[in-house]
């Protein structure tokens, strides 16, 4: 469904260009959860980004159901996005003073000139499944940290996306809401067929996710232990290089 | 054993009594906080006699209502003993204030409530500090000392102190709670589920929607293997 082919990205830098990505290739398929971790600075965020069309890769292709999301105009690419994909990120964006979260999770439709009254239901109907619907009439400063991810999914649910990319969605979450939001995205994936690409820090936090890959310095990796080979990956040191057991 | 059987059965060791005697002398030994009333003095009897610490004087006379003279046993003698030596006295027991559940619990819509169950309270501790006091001063202090009523002032000073650290407290809760009244402070959210069973409705929800969200990837799925095939056949 989602398939990135040898995709590099990089940022200048006054010190001298940094490689984020480096020939990175990854197919997602519908109803699977696949999980990325990596340190900090490690490419996640950009992989994601170009993922979801908010980056151009500077070589390598980006497909979504056929279509080449890489050569998009920025226009074509805005319709599809909206249409298709969305994203959830560890800080997600408060809704301004004054905005109920009902009128907050709704607003993707309403930008989308949808009815009101059916975009309100709609956006009840979604804050009842992600179990936030006792917070409909609050606004954002009076929700727990828990709560305001569940409410920025049910926002990313709204407008029912086929495929969720999140970055860190419970990085800033005690264990049991961690637990609550990343099995929340499992279902997504196991029951509403929506292909989910997760990205964290800490490999521990992708409950759920299958397979999980890890991100250093720009190059993805499978850190599982593979029958063929018959041995254990180390993970690759900071020079990018893979290191295998002797 | 309780603190109350252990003392009625030591003053029996100074005598034997009728019980209101000993609920009488309990009151004149340690002051009025260890007032029981007479129905829990016969329960505590009974169970005494029961264990074979107490026996009834059979030669004294009966009260009017038939109640006995309650005389110890050597086991009981030795039972008081045990406890004086053995026993342990027991460590500082800190208040369960009720109106402290109150507080913590009233939220923000029973903040001036609140204020006024502090202002009920520290009246009630007042008129009590000023009435054991009261008591304190009216034990007799005569030109021989005597070591009981040196005990029984001991006892109602111990009452004084606690009092009057309730009264502090009071204080405390109710300066802390104008504050929060007046500075409009935080409170944590209450509604917070994280953990909690889901409902009925919210399973529902989550049924329909998930529904439509994979309806709608197989549309997607059967939309790119139909332009598949258009690719292959132009």
């Amino acid at each position: 469904m989602l398939r990135l082919e040898r995709v590099s990205k990089r940022f200048a830098r006054p010190a001298g260009d940094r490689l984020a990505l480096d020939s990175v290739s990854l197919e997602l398929a519908r109803g699977q959860m696949m999980g990325i971790y990596g340190p900090s600075g490690s490419g996640k965020t950009t992989l994601l980004r170009i993922a979801a069309g908010l980056q151009r890769p500077d070589s390598g292709t980006v497909t979504y159901n056929g279509q080449r999301l890489d050569e998009m105009s920025n226009r074509e690419r805005t319709r599809f996005r909206r249409r298709e994909i969305a994203c959830i990120w560890a800080e997600p964006p408060a809704a301004s003073s004054g905005v109920s979260v009902l009128t907050h999770v709704a607003m993707p439709l309403l930008v989308d000139r949808r009815d009101h009254h059916i975009a309100e239901r709609q956006a009840r109907e979604v804050l009842l499944a992600c179990e936030v619907e006792q917070c409909a009439a609050m606004e954002a400063h009076e929700l727990s940290a828990g709560e305001r991810q569940r409410v920025a999914i049910a926002r990313a649910l709204v407008t029912e996306p086929r495929l969720l990319l999140a970055d860190g969605p419970a990085s800033r979450l005690s264990l049991v809401e961690e637990e609550a939001v990343m099995g929340l995205l499992a279902s997504l994936a196991r029951e509403a067929k929506v292909a989910v690409l997760v990205a964290d820090a800490d490999a521990g936090a992708l409950i759920g996710a299958n397979p999980v890959m890890y991100l250093c310095d720009g190059n993805l990796v499978n850190p599982q232990p593979t029958s063929e080979q018959g041995q254990l990956y180390r993970f690759p040191d900071r020079s990018g290089r893979l290191a295998a057991d002797a | 054993m309780s603190a109350a059987r252990n003392a009625l059965l030591g003053l029996l060791v100074e005598r034997p009594a009728y019980g209101y005697e000993l609920a009488n002398r309990l009151a004149g030994l340690l002051g009025p906080t260890w007032a029981i009333n007479p129905g829990q003095v016969s329960h505590t009897l009974r169970a005494l006699e029961r264990e074979a610490l107490i026996t009834p004087v059979t030669d004294a006379p009966k009260d009017r209502k038939g109640r006995q003279v309650m005389a110890i046993t050597q086991k009981g003698i030795e039972e008081v003993e045990r406890w004086w030596l053995q026993e342990p006295s027991g460590a500082a027991a800190l208040p369960r204030r009720p109106l402290l559940v109150k507080l913590a619990l009233a939220g923000p819509d029973r903040l001036e409530a609140s204020l006024r169950q502090i202002e009920d309270y520290t009246r009630d501790c007042a008129e009590r500090l000023s009435e054991i006091a009261r008591q304190h001063d009216a034990v007799p202090q005569g030109p021989a000392v005597r070591t009981d009523r040196m005990l029984l002032r001991l006892g109602l000073r111990g009452d004084i102190v606690h009092l009057k650290a309730e009264l502090e407290w009071a204080k405390d809760a109710h300066d802390t709670v104008s504050w929060i009244l007046y500075r409009d402070a935080d409170w944590p959210p209450r509604h917070d589920r994280a953990g909690t069973q889901r409902t009925h409705a919210e399973i529902g929800a989550q049924q329909r929607l998930f529904a439509r969200m994979a309806a709608r990837q197989l549309q997607a799925a059967e939309d790119v293997a139909s332009r598949g095939e258009d690719d292959a056949a132009s």
